[in-house]
């Protein structure tokens, strides 16, 4: 066994992505956390929420189809600073088997914020 | 001989000023009239597109501060990782003590049983961490739109895969599985198993966000089946292979530490970065927020633990005090900011700390 060949494999999976600053699967950049929070652009929030009737309204819940919540959140802002919004509105939307529904793109600027409707969608 | 070794040194060191001067001042200007327009540069725009994807919905949310920013970090990572490479290459040749000292930490020859009683119990603790995948990787069909396939899926297909598919990759990797644990064939299985396991995460991965969860735990996926075609007939080599999964858990806790250190700095070591993520995570912890001397001292325990986390693999009477810290670091994370799990990988991993001689090891008791 090539022991050197294999350490030295073994710490480029993990210098590389350290130097480009990017993960590399399997390999990581191990930036969790590390980025400061300075701006109030981290601290946006996005929703879809789905309109039943005026009186029934539901925010789009992706964890029960199983996209882990964290991820939807992300793939939402990714979407929203794309101009691709649309195109979550309408993922939603076939997931939901009930028809004349509404559904919304909301964005908090933060915690408190009023949401902001970014577009809608009418299925 | 040391006259041999200045001069490497002495070139070593104007290799590296000249790369920075390149980076600098060829690399720097183009980098900044991009970030002025990059609509004017079509083609670098694919190039850019293909190494850092994240740059369209980057370049909307910050400033070309950020970006210059970046770069500069890579310079300095750059020179960095090459100081720190040629100052062990330095002290490795130059004093036999260090040299000594680096092969007393390795596990020198491990019992071939308790090789195996640890590759049954870490593949277990495979089907219980991936026991939904399967269901996961199913569910994900609803949302095969959104996904944007990572590095090496993107060679193997460009949408999500078929239903038949993921039921073969499935059935192949726990039948791999079974195979292993009950000892019934070794090392293909074990080679199955980890390309069937990278498969699947990929696939999770691949919705345009990277989870850490199993960053530790691939280490011990990707390395055991070489420790499995060892075992046996090479104790040796098997020490070594125990000794890089034991490198690579504590490398991950280091890089962890390092990026905070490097990325935020002063703000992880005042506790400012720790009461934002207080502020922006849902949970019941928020009274914490009132003091701050607490938020402080919580966040450096936590560098602390992360940057020197991988003494504990040189210094073996430094073990139980770093996985006790890593346990309460991992359960901390859950308690206050409600992100990972109380049986995180990254804590199962300590399996290939433990001693050999640890109880449930004990190869005279299980075989």
């Amino acid at each position: 066994m090539n022991s050197n060949l294999l350490k030295t494999t073994v710490f480029l999976t993990f210098i590389i992505p350290f130097i480009l600053q990017k993960s590399i699967f399997p390999f990581y950049r191990f930036g969790m956390f590390a980025e400061p929070v300075v701006n109030q652009i981290q601290t946006e929030k996005f929703e879809v929420l789905i309109e039943y009737t005026k009186q029934k309204k539901e925010v789009f819940n992706a964890q029960e189809r199983g996209l882990y919540e964290s991820i939807f959140s992300y793939l939402m802002r990714n979407y929203y600073y794309r101009k691709q919004t649309q195109d979550i509105l309408q993922i939603a939307a076939d997931q939901i088997p009930e028809e004349n529904i509404k559904l919304y793109f909301l964005r908090y600027s933060d915690e408190n914020a009023q949401a902001d409707t970014v577009s809608s969608l009418t299925k | 001989m040391k006259k041999a070794r200045f001069k490497l040194l002495a070139l070593s060191v104007l290799i590296l000023l000249l790369i920075n001067l390149i980076l600098i001042y060829f690399l720097q200007p183009i980098i900044i009239e991009y970030l002025s327009d990059n609509k004017a540069f079509p083609t670098i725009n694919n190039l850019v597109n293909l190494v850092y994807p994240r740059f369209l919905v980057e370049s909307q949310r910050f400033s070309s501060d950020f970006f210059l920013d970046k770069f500069h970090q890579i310079i300095f990572r750059i020179d960095l990782v090459y100081l720190f490479t040629i100052a062990a290459y330095y002290i490795y040749k130059s004093k036999n003590s260090f040299s000594d000292f680096l092969s007393n930490a390795k596990p020198s020859s491990p019992d071939s049983k308790y090789i195996q009683i640890l590759s049954v119990v870490f593949y277990v603790g495979c089907v219980v961490y991936t026991y939904d995948w399967y269901i996961i990787l199913l569910q994900l069909q609803s949302f095969a739109l959104l996904y944007k396939p990572v590095s090496f899926l993107n060679l193997f297909q460009s949408s999500y895969p078929s239903n038949i598919v993921i039921h073969i990759i499935c059935i192949a990797y726990y039948i791999s599985l079974g195979l292993v644990i009950f000892q019934k064939r070794k090392f293909i299985p074990s080679i199955i198993i980890a390309l069937c396991f990278f498969y699947q995460l990929g696939l999770q991965q691949s919705f345009e966000k990277i989870d850490h969860t199993y960053a530790s735990f691939g280490y011990g996926v990707l390395l055991m089946p070489i420790a499995l075609y060892y075992n046996g007939k090479n104790q040796k080599a098997v020490g070594e292979i125990l000794f890089l999964i034991q490198l690579a858990i504590g490398l991950c806790y280091f890089f962890s530490g390092l990026e905070k250190v490097l990325v935020s700095g002063i703000h992880w070591f005042n506790g400012d970065n720790f009461e934002a993520h207080l502020r922006l995570h849902d949970t019941n912890f928020k009274f914490l927020l009132n003091h701050k001397w607490l938020i402080m001292l919580l966040a450096n325990c936590a560098i602390f633990l992360q940057v020197f986390f991988i003494t504990s693999i040189f210094f073996k009477k430094l073990r139980i005090i770093f996985i006790s810290g890593g346990i309460l670091f991992h359960w901390g994370t859950v308690i206050l900011l409600g992100v990972g799990s109380f049986y995180s990988p990254w804590i199962f991993m300590y399996i290939f700390l433990l001693n050999e001689k640890t109880s449930i090891f004990n190869t005279k008791k299980f075989l």
